[in-house]
């Protein structure tokens, strides 16, 4: 397992040369070891059949040299026997193995008895059908050795000159190979920094050239069109960095993956918002839930947003979010000096109107009070008398409690409730006054829940309902619509009674302004000051003599 | 008329045919040698010689019996026998700067331990010819006379029928020991000194009187007359000298057949011995 590890780690180079080598060697050697020991054999078999035959031929004269044991005969006979190539020892026996001649006579002494070994070969000398003596023989193995080295050489030297040319020929490609995977590796190296390198010329037109040309060509383009996109992302990226508005770029979950140098107004940096989404800008827990709620239906959204800044400033912006692609874009405008200027206009107003109520309040109480003023002067009251200090004192009592009820702070706590269910709550309270007024009430009421602050809503419309029944002759129409409408809730009470003349609309939302006899006049200003609390618009209609309409519009 | 009669013999004697018979007792081998001695002769006397080699002193004697040899040279051993049996004569004997004698010597390796003929006992050992001499008589006496048997003391005796092939079969050591003629084993230390190089004389016997060039009683006197004198004078002159000196003799002497008693009476003891 470690020599394949090992083998895996190799560059292409050893991989090729080791393959060249292992194939020479698994096919040459068998084949040298193949040829050499055939040849070997041959050679063997050739230098047999010469002693055999040369025996053969000389039988005669053998046998007569065994029988007349004429040895120095003998002698000469084996010692030329023994000059055949490829033959060290040749013998002639007897057929008891007693030595007549030896061509090495110092090993096998002539008259001793030669001890059988499995090395000598032997040819049968016969007389008749039985052998009077043997010639015994032995193959010069070096001899074969020798006649064979050469060609062993040549194997070798073939082999080995193979080998060569194979580890030359695997380091060659390799070099050819890895010089063009290394191009190709420097042109893409070189690709992410933005340069392309100058296109080589290889003298091979393989595959691998090939792929180097394509991707050259095509890297080329690619770097172009980069160009051009960096050139346009630079733009557009100064574009939006120079924008005052936050740029945010949500992906399809609406999270953060861009947003320009404007967050950093706000002390936050791209990096900490990447990935992360935009309520982590927004103070107000419903406007989050809004924008997640847009994002699931790829909704747009727009509103005013109370923004984090770590700057600890407080901030506001107009949000607008819009599906883009796959995702959305968000941007936020900086309106906080906007809201300043608002809430000091609306603290102008305030101020004003505070005045302009001290004025009217205290006009009211001292005409409220002007009859128990005469009647102190009296010294004695009749029951008369009375029941004008009982009607002063309730109407003083009325003023009071109205601009208290006006001015009462109240909490702004938000909670989950049924509009349906609201509707009919308010409805029972001005039942009795309706039916005393025999008012035709039309509803057009969708049953939805609302999360808003439900005292509020239902102080709108309390008094939105209670103007209307007092708008209303006897037997007056009143229709009472609530809908929903795009994250906003509507809410419509429209009358037939005699409507407000042009020049009094303006007013109608002033406090202590009244058309009316008895009315304190802090009704609809009430209600002006509850929908601003739950940051609504309303807006009124009227004609004189056909009726008056108000619309009211809130989150919730 | 007289001219014509003396052309006549002059080509009877030129066209005489001699074949000259050679054994052991010489290097056969050296044909070349033989071939210069034999035309020296006939330059000599006038007559053509013809070189007849016999494998054995046997065989020489049948040659010389039959007629197909006219002349020999033989070792004393086996002229001893056909003076006796054949009336073979001698012509000449060789002399060498010692004397018109030999011996035998018995040879063996210069590695080998061997000190005497008695230490190859149960060993591998050369004779040349039965009837030779040097190569048989002589060594075969001096065991008889010791109480051995040769052909029993030595495991086996082996007969190369050649002093010149004894030689060979001690230096390719085949046998371990030779007895060889002293005249053939001196001229092989001089035509083939790698042979002798390696071996070495451990034990001599004799002095023999030399080995002789016999003729046969078919062959006429003054022929033999004519073959002798140019024998005796080939030391003379330098042409003679040169073959002389080829053959390993210093030259050619004539010595009477009672000087062979000596090998005679060793054959004798042999031939007692063996019955």
């Amino acid at each position: 397992m470690m020599l394949v590890d090992k083998f895996r780690s190799y560059n292409i180079g050893l991989k090729l040369s080791l393959t060249f080598i292992s194939v020479i060697i698994f096919c040459s050697l068998p084949l040298s070891f193949l040829a050499i020991g055939y040849l070997g054999n041959k050679l063997r078999q050739h230098i047999e059949n010469s002693i055999e035959s040369a025996v053969v031929s000389q039988e005669t004269e053998l046998r007569n040299l065994l029988l007349f044991e004429d040895y120095w005969k003998a002698f000469n006979k084996i010692e030329s026997l023994s000059q055949i190539p490829g033959i060290s020892e040749v013998l002639l026996v007897g057929s008891d193995y007693r030595v007549i001649a030896s061509s090495k006579p110092e090993e096998h002494p002539v008259g001793r008895y030669f001890l059988n070994n499995s090395y000598h070969l032997r040819i049968p000398i016969m007389s008749y059908d039985y052998p009077v003596g043997y010639v015994l023989y032995k193959l010069d193995s070096k001899y074969i050795q020798d006649a064979i080295l050469p060609l062993k050489l040549i194997t070798f030297g073939v082999t080995f000159v193979f080998i060569l040319i194979g580890t030359f020929l695997g380091l060659f490609i390799s070099l050819r190979i890895t010089n063009r995977l290394r191009y190709i590796k420097d042109m893409i190296e070189k690709f992410k920094t933005g340069v392309i390198p100058s296109k080589k010329e290889f003298w091979e037109r393989d595959e691998l050239t090939e792929l180097a040309d394509f991707l050259h060509k095509n890297l080329s383009s690619l770097a172009q069109m980069l160009s051009n996109l960096n050139f346009a992302r630079n733009f557009y990226e100064s574009f939006f960095n120079s924008l005052q508005e936050v740029v945010l770029i949500l992906d399809s979950g609406g999270y953060i993956y861009f947003c320009n140098r404007a967050i950093e107004d706000y002390g936050f940096s791209f990096e900490n918002l990447l990935g992360r989404r935009v309520g982590v800008l927004l103070v107000e827990p419903r406007v989050r839930r809004s924008i997640r709620e847009s994002v699931e239906r790829k909704n747009a959204y727009t509103d005013v947003v109370k923004l984090r800044n770590r700057n600890r400033k407080e901030s506001y912006a107009l949000l607008l979010l819009k599906p883009w692609e796959e995702g959305f874009i968000c941007t936020l405008k900086d309106i906080t000096e906007l809201k300043m200027s608002e809430e000091q206009v609306k603290r102008m107003e305030l101020f004003s109107m505070l005045g302009e109520m001290s004025a009217h309040l205290a006009h009211e109480l001292k005409n409220a009070m002007l009859p128990l003023k005469l009647l102190s002067e009296v010294e004695s009251w009749n029951e008369e008398d009375v029941k004008v200090v009982k009607t002063s004192v309730e109407r003083i009592d009325r003023i009071v409690s109205n601009f208290f009820y006006f001015t009462r702070p109240i909490n702004d706590e938000k909670q989950r409730f049924n509009s349906v269910e609201m509707i009919e709550h308010i409805l029972k309270l001005y039942e009795p006054l309706m039916k005393k007024k025999e008012v035709k009430l039309y509803l057009d009421i969708d049953a939805f829940e609302l999360y808003t602050n439900k005292t509020a809503m239902e102080i709108i419309l309390s008094n939105l309902l209670k103007n209307a029944i007092d708008a209303v002759d006897k037997g007056g129409t009143i229709k009472l619509a609530l809908k929903r409408a795009e994250g906003k809730v509507l809410l419509t009470v429209e009358d037939n009674g005699h409507g407000i003349p042009e020049k009094l609309l303006k007013k109608v939302f002033d406090p202590f302004f009244s058309t009316k006899r008895d009315g304190t006049g802090l009704g609809l200003s009430t209600v002006m000051r509850y929908v601003q609390i739950l940051e609504g618009k309303i807006s009124v209609s009227s004609q004189e003599g056909k009726g008056t309409s108000f619309q009211v519009e809130v989150k919730a | 008329m007289i001219f014509l009669i003396l052309l006549f013999a002059a080509f009877i004697v030129w066209s005489k045919e001699i074949n000259v018979g050679f054994t052991a007792v010489i290097t056969r081998e050296d044909l070349k040698t033989i071939r210069e001695f034999l035309n020296y002769l006939s330059n000599r006397t006038g007559f053509n010689f013809n070189p007849v080699f016999a494998k054995s002193y046997d065989e020489m004697d049948f040659f010389l019996f039959s007629g197909k040899v006219d002349m020999a040279y033989i070792c004393g051993a086996p002229f001893v026998e056909g003076h006796k049996r054949f009336g073979y004569s001698i012509v000449v004997a060789p002399t060498t700067s010692e004397g018109p004698h030999y011996y035998s010597y018995v040879i063996t390796k210069k590695d080998k331990p061997y000190k005497s003929i008695l230490d190859f006992k149960g060993k591998p050992f050369a004779f040349s010819d039965p009837k030779s001499n040097s190569g048989s008589v002589a060594p075969s006496y001096f065991l008889l006379k010791l109480g051995h048997n040769p052909s029993e003391f030595f495991k086996p005796l082996i007969y190369t029928y050649s002093h010149y092939e004894s030689i060979l079969a001690v230096y390719k050591g085949f046998v371990e020991g030779a007895s060889v003629d002293s005249i053939v084993y001196e001229h092989t230390s001089r035509v083939a000194p790698h042979l002798v190089s390696s071996l070495k004389v451990i034990q001599r016997f004799g002095p023999f009187p030399s080995t002789p060039i016999v003729a046969s009683n078919r062959l006429d006197k003054s022929t033999v007359e004519a073959i002798r004198k140019a024998l005796l004078e080939m030391h003379r002159n330098e042409e003679g000298r040169k073959i002389l000196k080829s053959m390993g003799i210093s030259g050619f002497t004539y010595i009477s057949p009672a000087h062979y008693r000596v090998i005679s009476s060793m054959i004798d003891y042999i031939a007692k011995s063996n019955r």
